[in-house]
């Protein structure tokens, strides 16, 4: 049967079109139970195998005689409920998945991957394709009611199709008005609420899964007393013709780190970010919100606040003032928020605050405390107190009321208990969204025989060198079972070298467009913890299959290099191969053979070639400009394989470290120049952007206050400046100043050769022209995708079709993305283990101030590499008396003075008050801070109930006087000169 | 700015047909009685009325000795899209592109020598375009010649195939088209079995594109199937009358 579907649209112009689609109607959809044996056989007869094969592995059937067909507004409100794997048997009509698709994305993408889960039961049934129960919209019908009509209507054929087979069909939907239409048509309809609570018996917690928009808050009654009371969102409708007009912007709010009364919304219409201060401003936005934001007048224009904020302080504090330095930095667009255009609500990782009687039975409404700081506290209700308290649990936010100082949402999933290593690290992962499942069947199905590489067939070898005769060895950090990458070098004569890279060849085993691929594109990256790693690829590959290890044969990618003895690049030729390391050697084992000189076995004279030449290209390297940064990388020791870390160590940097990176760097350049020569519209490359100058500023001031010279016009003056950066009685210092410089810079990023001019390709660190990774496809997706453009270079591979400056494009932003999660989930790993180690001790350290703030400062721990904040005023009862100067970046208070750099002796211990915010305190022993804030608290210009505002207001007068003053006594002596005239 | 899904997880296309599947044809011989040979095609909503003319003497001096000459004119009617388009004039790249089509597929399928010093004048009139316009316009001409009484090797029996999200899927209309997949044009002669033309435009995996063709020569033996039957059909119609007009 065929139909033709039509509906209006307006195009760009403005004008009405019709468009007409034609729809076929079928009688041959499968209605998706099991016992239905008319619709399998029909469908049967009507396809042949390579059609179900398309569609195998991702329908369901179901076998239960209760089935449960979903209304939209069920699946977006209740996308946690139904991802529980105890709800089953569930049709999907491709209505509702339509609505939802059209209605929010990610819970979209989230059903889907419920529909995906055989085991889940939960099959898509298309009403709008089926004969016996698409409809059309009637003349003066809303689509909103079409779609329901179309819901109930499917319903109905549910029901009398499996009538015979006695299976029951209920609708689940919470619109009032279809569950009384559907009665009238004799279908048994329910809501979600009443399946839940009959499901409840067996699974208790899916109660708490339920989420309530609806559903009127007794607990209003107290919250309506808080003045609290936002003002009202805008409408979209209005919302949308104010952007179009100009008079408000639109864009992303990101709340500050350190002070959540804080955000700025980033808008592609205007130059600067939009600062939004105080919670009345910010009006219920939450950290990624698309939000309409209109500007204030410029008289009320604010600056940034300097302040770091202690706690995210709830209810006890009642007033949002916020700390006014206007004084002392520039202002800034300054507005507040109107209306949301989208919200980004995620589920966010925490505990709950609770102080009471966790036993207890029945109801309660719990404060739920997120692990990041930017987001609001969430209030949520639960009946299994006991289950929750002193778990780090995951919640999901449902709505945020205009009377109600916190948004209000319900229990998602348990991780486990508080402080727990393992615990912990999952939150972690799910904090910074690692991917971190273990592999799905579909992609162990790709994974060859562990046995493949015994048996090399002669069509393996085809356009393969074989290069086992050749003597190759990998150099890699100790325990390492990746390698992914081995040398060699050999004389030729002529002074000349043929020195070999060898990388993994993971593309012969990751094909495109296979499930192991598309896994692996969308971890990008393997994820290193300090007691764990998450792999971008199963075991049996990056372990074993890829890695380069010893007396196996192994497939890899080969860069060969003819190189003289100055460190010229003779020759150059790029080829797959096959190879049998000789040995794997860790860096202080290479390091070993390189300085006895009692061995002159092949490797190890080798080996000294190799770190002859390396010396010699590092030179070249160093004088076009490279810069040698810093980071103050630790790692720890522990006891036993997973156990608490019992010491931590500077991760030390051998002469073979240096060694084997600059092969890798050159064997990265090279390749991106052959890469870009062939593919010079999507190529994927890396670049480092040259760092702006004005990001330098306050650097240069600081080690020029030093008695430093520090010049930042290039990389190769940067690099200078920084080498003349040693303070003779601290050796630190040098180290410190290369930290901070590294902070200046934004980081390096993948990008498409097609999207930016040549000139943008530079990689200012490294200072080359072009870069890319080549070195590490085991643990870098990126790397897979240079191999197969090297690959299709050198003719090895046909031309795939996704080689397109948009999808490198788009690939590379996500690669971007999950490099920086993934070196976020890396630090915070390190500082959990940080947490770890300090429990229970208390230790004395050196400590270097790397930034200061009005009421607090940063430091630098060197000897375990971790930064904390040490506030100068405890709570808010203390004030603390010190001068801040943006200028300088000191604080003083006449006795003393703290600025940047400055080495002080500070007292690390864990403050485990709060169970769920355990975290590292850092106090200042020497200069003693706490003797000076008593002084300072003595002070007659001190008086208690004093607020921070009123405090500050006071330091600007008193500093309003002294420049009075010193106007004056300007004035004075130039009275003085006149009169001596 | 939602990524349309093409196929549904069941395997079910934007308009509920399976990948293999074709629209529906409505094929209509003989409708114009001006023209010597006419046809009327209807590929689900894609609608084109083709009128031949011929073979008659050639007009200008550009005709052949030993053959006759197939000229072909395409126009879209301004009313065949969604969107109304002004005409320009002269004949824009698309029409170009399926002329030719078409007069390099019927002056290699017709038999041409039986014809010297004459032209054969094929117009194609898109009534209403829904995709598939030239996989469409080559069917419907063969229907017209042959109505017209024009002699043959063969049919001429053209399908479009592409391959969305690793599926190859046959005959596509305007909103597949849009997709920015491939589109191969096959067009072969169903019972000698020789390709005419194979046209693709974008890009196609390699080890994909096997299987993308062997899928469009079966959407070409399906659309012959069909089209025969017609012919038959109407050829047996045609005599039924003559019959009956000799009776009388």
């Amino acid at each position: 049967m065929q139909l033709n579907k039509f509906y209006y649209r307006t195009t760009k112009k403005g004008n009405v079109i019709k468009v007409v689609n034609e729809i076929y109607l079928r009688d041959d959809i499968p209605c998706g139970h099991e016992q239905c044996e008319i619709c399998l056989s029909k469908y049967k007869e009507r396809t042949n195998s390579e059609d179900r094969a398309i569609s195998s592995g991702e329908i369901s059937s179901m076998s239960a005689n209760q089935i449960y067909i979903l209304d939209t507004n069920v699946i977006l409100h209740q996308i946690d409920l139904l991802e529980d794997p105890s709800l089953k048997n569930i049709v999907i009509l491709s209505t509702v998945l339509n609505e939802v698709k059209s209605q929010n994305r990610s819970i979209y993408n989230r059903i889907k991957e419920v529909i995906k889960d055989i085991s889940r039961q939960f099959y898509v049934y298309a009403n709008e394709y089926s004969q016996y129960t698409s409809i059309t919209r009637e003349n003066g019908e809303s689509p909103n009611d079409r779609n329901d009509r179309a819901i109930r209507i499917a319903t109905d054929w549910y029901r009398s199709h499996l009538h015979k087979y006695q299976v029951k069909v209920f609708l689940i939907t919470n619109d009032k008005d279809n569950l009384l239409k559907s009665k009238s048509l004799g279908i048994d309809g329910k809501t979600i609420q009443e399946l839940v609570f009959e499901l409840s018996s067996e699974n208790p917690s899916l109660v708490d899964k339920l989420s309530d928009p609806n559903e009127d808050h007794s607990g209003e009654l107290e919250d309506s007393k808080s003045k609290i009371q936002y003002a009202e969102h805008r409408p979209m409708n209005i919302l949308t013709e104010d952007i179009k007009n100009g008079k408000v912007y639109q864009g992303i709010i990101r709340i500050n780190m350190n002070n959540y009364k804080e955000g700025n919304v980033q808008c592609h219409s205007i130059e600067k970010d939009i600062l939004v201060q105080g919670l009345e401003n910010l009006n219920r936005s939450v950290d990624g919100d698309v939000v309409a934001v209109e500007l204030l007048p410029e008289i009320e224009w604010q600056a940034p606040s300097t302040v770091i904020l202690l706690e995210n302080d709830g209810v006890e504090e009642d007033d949002d003032a916020v700390v006014k330095d206007s004084l002392v930095s520039k202002k800034q667009p300054t507005g507040k928020i109107v209306g949301i255009v989208k919200r980004n609500w995620k589920p966010y990782c925490g505990a709950v605050d609770f102080r009471g009687d966790a036993t207890s039975q029945g109801l309660h409404f719990l404060t739920f405390v997120p692990i990041d700081k930017r987001i609001p506290r969430i209030r949520i209700k639960s009946r299994q107190v006991s289950n929750i308290v002193g778990k780090r649990i995951v919640v999901a936010i449902d709505q945020w009321d205009r009377n109600s100082k916190f948004p209000t949402g319900h229990f998602v999933k348990d991780l486990g208990p508080l402080g727990d290593k393992e615990t912990e690290s999952k939150v972690l992962l799910l904090q910074f969204d690692i991917p971190h499942h273990p592999f799905g069947a579909s992609v162990m199905k790709c994974l060859p025989k562990p046995d493949i590489m015994d048996r090399v067939t002669p069509s393996d070898m085809v356009g393969r060198k074989d290069l086992r005769k050749e003597c190759v060895f990998s150099v890699d950090p100790p325990g390492c079972t990746d390698i992914d990458d081995a040398l060699h070098i050999k004389q030729i004569g002529n002074g000349l070298f043929e020195v070999g890279v060898h990388i993994a060849d993971v593309s012969h085993f990751v094909l495109e467009g296979t499930a192991i691929d598309d896994e692996a594109k969308s971890r990008s990256t393997s994820v290193y913890l300090v007691d764990r790693r998450i792999d971008m690829l199963p075991g049996e590959l990056s372990g074993n299959l890829c890695s380069l290890m010893s007396n196996v044969d192994r497939f890899s990618f080969s860069c060969i290099w003819k190189i003289t003895d100055q460190g010229e690049v003779v020759d150059v030729e790029y080829t797959k191969s096959i190879i049998r390391s000789v040995a794997s050697l860790t860096y202080e084992q290479a390091q070993i053979r390189i300085d006895d000189k009692t061995q002159n076995d092949q490797v190890s004279t080798n080996l000294r070639h190799l770190n002859r030449l390396a010396k010699v290209l590092r030179k070249q390297r160093m004088d076009r400009g490279a810069l040698s940064l810093a980071s103050p990388q630790v790692k720890f020791k522990t006891e036993e394989h997973g156990g608490d870390p019992s010491d931590v160590e500077i991760y030390q940097l051998r002469e073979t470290n240096a060694m084997i990176e600059e092969f890798m760097l050159l064997a990265n350049i090279w390749v991106a120049k052959k890469i870009h020569k062939h593919f010079p519209g999507c190529a994927l490359l890396r670049r480092h952007p040259t760092p702006k100058k004005s990001g330098f500023d306050l650097l240069t001031q600081l080690i020029e206050n030093k008695g430093f010279k520090f010049s930042t016009a290039s990389s190769k003056e940067l690099a200078e400046s920084l080498d003349g950066c040693v303070l003779e009685n601290d050796s630190y210092f040098n180290t410190l100043c290369r930290i901070m410089t590294t902070r200046c810079m934004s980081p390096a990023v993948y990008f498409s050769s097609g999207s930016l001019p040549y000139e943008d390709f530079r990689h200012y660190g490294l200072a080359t022209d072009i870069y890319t990774h080549f070195t590490s496809p085991i643990r870098r997706y990126p790397d897979i995708i240079v191999h197969r453009l090297l690959a299709n270079a050198i003719g090895m591979q046909s031309v795939s079709l996704n080689l397109e400056n948009k999808t490198i494009t788009l690939m590379s932003e996500n690669m971007n993305f999950r490099h920086k999660m993934a070196q976020y989930a890396g630090r915070g790993s390190t500082q959990l283990h940080t947490l770890i180690f300090f429990k229970g001790k208390k230790c004395l350290e050196d400590a270097y101030i790397i930034r200061v703030k009005a009421n607090a400062f940063v430091v630098l721990v060197p000897r375990y590499g971790f930064e904390g904040t040490v506030y100068l005023s405890d709570g808010h009862n203390q004030v603390s008396s010190f001068n801040y100067n943006h200028d300088n970046q000191t604080l003083s208070n006449g006795s003393h003075t703290f600025s940047v750099f400055d080495k002080i002796k500070v007292e690390i211990y864990v403050d485990d008050s709060i169970a769920h915010d355990q975290k590292l305190k850092i106090n200042c022993i020497e200069p003693n801070i706490k003797d000076m804030l008593l002084i300072s608290n003595t002070t007659p210009s001190q008086v208690d109930g004093i607020t921070p505002t009123q405090n500050i207001q006071k330091l600007i007068k008193s500093k309003q006087e002294k420049v009075r003053k010193l106007t004056d006594h300007t004035e004075q002596t130039k009275k003085k000169i006149k009169t001596t005239k | 700015m939602s990524k349309l899904s093409y196929i549904s997880p069941d395997g079910l296309r934007v308009d509920g047909r399976r990948s293999n599947e074709i629209r529906r044809l409505n094929i209509k011989m003989g409708v114009s009685n001006r023209a010597d040979g006419s046809a009327y095609y209807e590929q689900g909503n894609t609608k084109i009325l083709v009128t031949v003319y011929g073979p008659r003497e050639s007009v200008n001096s550009k005709s052949l000795y030993d053959r006759a000459v197939v000229k072909c004119e395409f126009s879209m009617s301004s009313f065949s899209t969604t969107e109304r388009k002004q005409r320009q004039k002269g004949t824009d790249r698309q029409a170009t592109e399926i002329q030719n089509l078409i007069k390099q597929a019927f002056e290699s399928t017709v038999h041409v020598q039986l014809y010297p010093r004459s032209q054969i004048d094929i117009f194609v009139q898109v009534l209403q375009s829904d995709g598939g316009l030239k996989s469409a316009s080559i069917n419907a001409c063969t229907l017209a010649l042959i109505d017209a009484g024009i002699s043959m090797k063969d049919f001429v029996c053209a399908c479009n195939t592409s391959c969305i999200d690793g599926i190859p899927v046959l005959d596509l209309n305007n909103i597949e088209e849009r997709s920015g997949g491939p589109d191969l044009l096959l067009s072969i002669n169903p019972q000698l079995g020789g390709v005419i033309s194979l046209n693709m435009d974008s890009k196609v995996q390699q080890d994909l594109f096997e299987s993308v063709l062997d899928l469009g020569v079966k959407g070409c033996q399906k659309i012959f199937t069909i089209l025969s039957d017609q012919v038959k059909r109407y050829s047996t119609e045609l005599m039924s009358n003559q019959q009956q007009l000799q009776q009388s």
